[in-house]
């Protein structure tokens, strides 16, 4: 909880100064936003280590390969940069640039599960 | 989270802006610019250090 307010209070806090400081210098108010939101993705990352030490331990007792298990991390690792870039590049006005990364973070998802589909063939085909 | 460096931005833009200001008025306009420009180096220095952190962070945490 504490967390969670400090975040609030640091982006708040930066979403004032932004709109103070757009009307002279506009990049400037859109890089301090973009700091805000590094920021608090970071706080949320390491939050999320003990959730990924969770997890990996479930999988660890439940004795499921590690190949159906890491690609669901990558994915969710990647949609999240792919996501934040999108925003970024969206807050900054280049609504092309910002879907141009937001397939690009769909297709890098694709190929970090291709081991995924293939593992599921493969099982597929023997059950046949 | 250091909030320390969204001010340091902001104070960076404030200056940046009165330095900017001062200047054009004073018929300096290349100046001007060229202030505009620094200030946004430095603060763009700041901004890729953090996000650099935040992207090995990412790539450490979801196993890449």
């Amino acid at each position: 909880m504490d967390l969670l307010i400090k975040g609030a209070a640091v982006c708040i806090g930066a979403s004032v100064l932004a709109l103070v400081l757009k009307k002279s210098n506009p990049e400037m108010s859109m890089l301090i936003g973009l700091l805000a939101a590094v920021m608090a993705l970071a706080e949320a990352l390491l939050l999320f280590t003990s959730v990924r030490d969770f997890l990996t331990g479930i999988e660890a007792a439940s004795g499921i390969s590690s190949v159906f298990y890491a690609p669901v991390l990558k994915a969710l690792g990647l949609s999240l940069a792919a996501e934040f870039a999108a925003n970024v590049c969206r807050d900054a006005g280049q609504g092309a640039a910002a879907s141009a990364v937001e397939f690009l973070g769909v297709i890098s998802a694709l190929y970090v599960s291709l081991p995924l589909i293939s593992s599921v063939m493969d099982m597929l085909g023997r059950l046949i | 989270m250091d909030i320390d460096l969204i001010f340091k931005i902001a104070a960076v833009g404030i200056i940046v802006a009165v330095l900017n200001l001062l200047l054009t008025r004073s018929g300096r306009d290349e100046q001007a610019l060229m202030t505009t420009i620094a200030g946004l180096v430095v603060v763009l220095v700041i901004v890729v250090r953090e996000i650099s952190d935040l992207f090995q962070l990412i790539k450490s945490l979801f196993g890449f």
